[in-house]
């Protein structure tokens, strides 16, 4: 996972824009200059050389590219805002999505995700929960499937809460919701008493939550588990006793930093104990 | 001799219009109030028949008058030494609240001769009774205007602060939001600038005159953004001010969008960024065509 990229001496401090066809893949620093395909050429129109003059622009043909997370439009230029890898992917109609994938283990709430919080306080009708960002998340007690004001939720203090966000902006505070847009659970409320709740990085929970991981199938053929994972970073599992939890908890956390042999070879020494 | 009470009834209330307008002594003029015998508070409210006055008829002084508009007599202070009372009997006080220190006021003097100052209140004053009383602790001052009444004014220091009133028109700035209100700081009001910023609230149901419940405050307002708005209370102990923004011409006149560029309004409930074309939606004020500076 860690090779060594050679990291080209212009490339440094951004003083020079390189073409972002060049760069997939490779590690990308805040404030990099990316230029888009169509700017590469500097012999065909758009380009940094010398432009034909043309009586109609308008034929230009123009490729809509998708700025993703960490980057940002910077004139008609990409500037890299979060240090990893450059990827890419094409997608029928434009030029496709550019990102640059990033660890990260501080969480930003984004509306709509699906987050595991631990309720602070009860304050009227509203619950403080703690997930992980700047501010603790308010949620309404009539938030739950079945809640009315006379039937009011059982939820405690120190309570786990698996919940998504409505309104998650950088200038209002967080609220949160246990139900979907429906009214239904949809899995979602109050996470059950026993297991354990321990963190990770955002980049692990996103490759575990990618459809088809591989990880997720071995771990369920190993032992009977529940488990339940927040994009906050914060993992809930449940197995039959307390030490298969706490091994099931160590690999979720070393599977980040193993290769898949690795990996392989772990489970297989498990599944014979 | 029975204790009796003595109750001054006036019968008119512009006391001060008649005397000034007619140049002449009060017992000339028809009398401004009459003076009734009562022995018990209940009977105050029984009608009786006027008895003379209980301490002779007023005398007025042409060098008294002028003596207090010169302000060259000092006032006495209350309970330093007693009053010397014309008449022996107790006689019913007008107990006027106190409020502050009177500018002009003689209602316990319990001399024949009686004082009144002819003026209207101007700013830092208010009337009570008849009575002209200072809402501050300052300087008196008396502008005398040709043919008008004289104007008494207390005024604090040498410029006075200008406070938001309701109904003024102030510029704000949002500082922060939240899902039921905005907190903002008021600037300006009207075109004054305040050397101290207050503080105000615009609630939810403040925002716009129609559809008062889908209202949204971040699709409205955000920390930042300049609004124009309208103060409709001077708020409760919090000492907020409560504005609205519930018409066409109040609302966002500045903002900046998330790149730091200022926006350019396009309808009443979007802006638009000139540098990344994107869209955000705020309450835009309707600002006419001739205070816009291009």
């Amino acid at each position: 996972m860690a090779e060594a990229v050679p990291v080209a001496a212009e490339s440094f401090a951004g003083c020079r824009a390189r073409a972002a066809r060049t760069v997939l893949g490779q590690v990308v620093l805040p404030g990099d200059e990316l230029l888009l395909p169509e700017q590469e050429d500097p012999e065909g129109p758009g380009g940094a050389g010398e432009r034909p003059l043309r009586l109609n622009p308008g034929t230009r043909t123009r490729v809509r590219v998708v700025c993703g997370p960490g980057l940002r439009r910077c004139g008609n230029r990409l500037l890299v805002t979060k240090c990893g890898r450059l990827r890419h992917k094409e997608s029928g109609s434009g030029g496709g999505v550019y990102w640059v994938d990033s660890q990260q283990k501080r969480y930003v709430p984004v509306k709509g995700d699906h987050v595991i919080g631990i309720v602070t306080a009860k304050s009227g009708d509203i619950f403080k929960v703690d997930v992980g960002g700047s501010e603790p998340a308010s949620l309404s007690y009539l938030a739950f499937e079945g809640a009315t004001k006379r039937n009011r939720p059982n939820v405690q203090v120190g309570d786990l809460i698996y919940g998504q966000f409505v309104v998650a902006n950088k200038d209002m505070e967080p609220e949160m919701v246990c139900i979907d847009s429906c009214g239904r659970a949809n899995g979602m409320g109050v996470i059950g008493q026993d297991g354990l709740l321990f963190k990770v990085t955002l980049g692990l929970i996103r490759k575990l939550l990618a459809p088809d991981c591989e990880i997720i199938q071995e771990v369920g053929k190993l032992y009977p588990l529940e488990i339940v994972f927040g994009m906050n970073g914060r993992i809930w599992v449940k197995a039959k006793t307390i030490q298969q939890t706490l091994i099931l908890a160590n690999i979720l956390e070393a599977c980040e930093h193993m290769t898949t042999d690795q990996r392989k070879q772990i489970f297989s020494r498990l599944a014979e104990t | 001799m029975v204790a009796t009470k003595h109750c001054a009834v006036f019968t008119s209330t512009d006391l001060f219009n008649r005397q000034l307008k007619t140049q002449q002594k009060p017992e000339e003029a028809a009398p401004l109030y009459r003076w009734f015998r009562f022995s018990n508070w209940s009977d105050l409210t029984q009608p009786t028949a006027p008895c003379p006055a209980p301490h002779g008829p007023r005398q007025w002084t042409r060098t008294r008058r002028l003596s207090i508009f010169n302000h060259t007599r000092k006032r006495k202070r209350r309970g330093a030494e007693p009053r010397p009372r014309s008449h022996p009997e107790a006689t019913w006080e007008v107990e006027l609240p106190a409020g502050g220190a009177p500018s002009s006021r003689r209602s316990r003097d319990k001399r024949t001769n009686r004082y009144c100052i002819p003026a209207s209140p101007g700013s830092g004053t208010y009337t009570r009774h008849g009575y002209i009383f200072s809402s501050l602790a300052g300087s008196l001052t008396k502008s005398s205007e040709n043919g008008a009444l004289p104007v008494i004014s207390v005024t604090r220091e040498t410029e006075s602060q200008l406070l938001p009133d309701v109904g003024a028109i102030v510029t704000c700035k949002v500082s922060s939001i939240n899902s039921r209100f905005a907190k903002v700081h008021i600037l300006y009001v009207g075109s004054t600038p305040l050397k101290n910023s207050f503080r105000g609230t615009i609630r939810k149901e403040d925002v716009r005159a129609t559809e008062k419940d889908k209202v949204e405050i971040y699709k409205s307002f955000r920390p930042g953004d300049i609004v124009l708005a309208k103060v409709i209370s001077l708020g409760d102990a919090q000492s907020n001010y409560l504005l609205t923004t519930a018409e066409n011409e109040l609302g966002v006149v500045v903002a900046h969008s998330e790149s730091g560029v200022q926006m350019v309004p396009i309808s009443w409930c979007e802006m638009q960024c000139p540098k990344t074309h994107t869209k955000e939606l705020r309450k835009v004020a309707r600002v006419q065509p001739e205070f816009l500076q291009t």
